[in-house]
């Protein structure tokens, strides 16, 4: 049980700059870069300016403390993303974070971005039970991460090629929409007819937890290959209900499947592809037959963000563990290293 | 640059995939780049994963489309880059990935076309095309270039 914490939590492992602090379970601030430059801008977000952490990391922090009401002395701990992601973004949040935990003179954690997903979970649903089972599904992540308890990891199942989220924004591309399109998809997809077109799901062989999304890819691009324009046009939210349910499928059987084998209480889906709103229904409908939790992060928790990271930080520190200034950034993090 | 077709060959499945994949290879060595040429669906990531089967990399080989960078220690240390996502090459300058062509790896670059007129170096490049009556076949054409 968090008590009388207060974490601050740094993420710039990729695009986003975010800081957040959290006092135990309750956010008081989560500040991220691409909304703060979308005011700025006006609407376009230009790639360049979303990922100049540097420029980004002071405003960025100092507005999570304007914003939660509290002073930097009132900080118990500093959470910051050391891996995986670009080692050039990461070690902008990373420095800075072990600067201000020297200076502040407070316990200061390393943590990783996929555990901090996992974590954006638990802000929303701290009544979570273990075992659990996570699905985490993004533009770089489709993986199966089994909880027995707090901050243990067991890796079941992940992809052996593209990630889910990737599926969907190059689907769309191929589509036509532009690019990252996923959320696109789903919104055609819901005045699709989804039996339109049977594209392949991909089960791989043997008994494993483990996804494959390059093939569907590749069966979309061939299908359209002989399509006219006009034809495309016409049936535009079947092909897209057919592919969106081509993908979720896969994601909804293996998750099951896996819950059932491991026994698990309860199931959450993290990431930005958890924003999907047929891979939401399909899989709270299947786990709650089984009679299994479901749980879901708010939307803000979905995407990268550095509450997540402070939540996780804080369960870190409570357990007792910190990071040395030692720490350094890791490209590959894996979730279990 | 003066370039060279070191090998063209229509691949008409997996294994003749794999053949052009054992061919190429012989090519490189630690310090090369090679770009990857290829339109969406073409296989450039599957023939990445290849070479690292081939290098030893005893994990599978990912799409490093959304992480823009992936690395793989096998036999030599690889870097596996993707640019699709990004729209401007100072991006890559200002998240240091042009370390990478110091690290004494071999480069796998998909979508390089941002970047493709600054490697003004020795470099390899691989083209990958469809061939229309078979979705599994596929042109395969490498060229070194030189200056």
């Amino acid at each position: 049980m968090l008590k009388d914490t207060y974490i601050l939590g740094v993420e710039t492992s990729c695009d986003e700059t975010s800081a957040a602090i959290i006092k135990d379970n309750k956010v008081l601030s989560n500040v991220v870069s691409s909304q703060e430059v979308h005011e700025q801008f006006g609407g376009v977000v230009p790639e360049l300016a979303s990922r100049a952490h540097i420029r980004l990391v002071t405003p960025i922090i100092d507005k999570a403390f304007k914003e939660a009401k509290i002073s930097k002395d009132q900080l118990t701990g500093i959470a910051v993303t050391y891996g995986p992601g670009l080692v050039g973004a990461l070690l902008v949040g990373l420095n800075f974070c072990k600067g201000l935990a020297q200076s502040l003179n407070v316990p200061f954690i390393g943590i990783n971005h996929i555990e901090g997903h996992i974590y954006g979970n638990f802000l929303s649903n701290p009544e979570i039970t273990f075992p659990h089972l996570t699905l985490i599904v993004s533009g770089g992540h489709t993986q199966l991460v089994l909880m027995d308890k707090h901050l243990s990891y067991n890796i079941i199942g992940k992809t052996r090629d593209d990630a889910v989220g990737e599926a969907f924004d190059k689907g769309a591309k191929l589509l036509g929409l532009p690019y990252p399109g996923g959320p696109m998809i789903d919104n055609h997809a819901k005045e699709g007819d989804s039996s339109f077109h049977k594209f392949p799901r991909a089960f791989l062989k043997g008994d494993n937890f483990d996804f494959s999304y390059s093939g569907l890819k590749t069966s979309l691009l061939v299908y359209l290959k002989d399509k006219t324009d006009v034809f495309i046009k016409s049936n535009f939210s079947d092909i897209c209900a057919s592919y969106q349910e081509a993908a979720v499928d896969v994601l909804v059987i293996k998750a099951l499947n896996a819950a059932k084998k491991f026994k698990v209480k309860s199931v959450g889906i993290v990431g930005g592809v958890a924003a999907n709103s047929l891979l939401r229904k399909k899989l709270a409908e299947e786990i709650i037959q089984h009679k299994m939790d479901f749980f879901l992060p708010d939307y803000q928790f979905c995407t990268d963000n550095a509450a997540m990271i402070a939540r996780a930080g804080a369960e870190r520190l409570s357990a007792g563990i910190e990071s040395g200034m030692s720490l350094n950034a890791y490209p590959s993090l894996k979730l279990n290293q | 640059m003066d370039t060279n077709v070191l090998i063209e060959i229509k691949a008409r499945n997996e294994s003749d995939t794999k053949g052009f994949a054992e061919e190429s290879l012989i090519y490189f060595k630690a310090g090369d780049t090679i770009l990857l040429f290829g339109d969406l669906g073409s296989g450039k990531t599957y023939l990445t994963k290849l070479y690292g089967q081939m290098l030893g990399v005893d994990i599978d080989v990912t799409s490093p489309s959304f992480s823009i960078i992936n690395q793989y220690q096998g036999d030599v240390l690889i870097n596996h880059l993707d640019f699709y996502r990004v729209q401007n090459s100072n991006e890559l300058f200002n998240l240091g990935l042009d370390d990478i062509f110091n690290m004494n790896s071999i480069n796998f670059i998909e979508w390089p076309q941002i970047i493709e007129k600054q490697i003004n170096w020795d470099h390899y490049r691989i083209y990958i095309e469809f061939v229309d009556e078979n979705p599994s076949s596929r042109y395969f054409k490498l060229i070194s270039m030189r200056n």
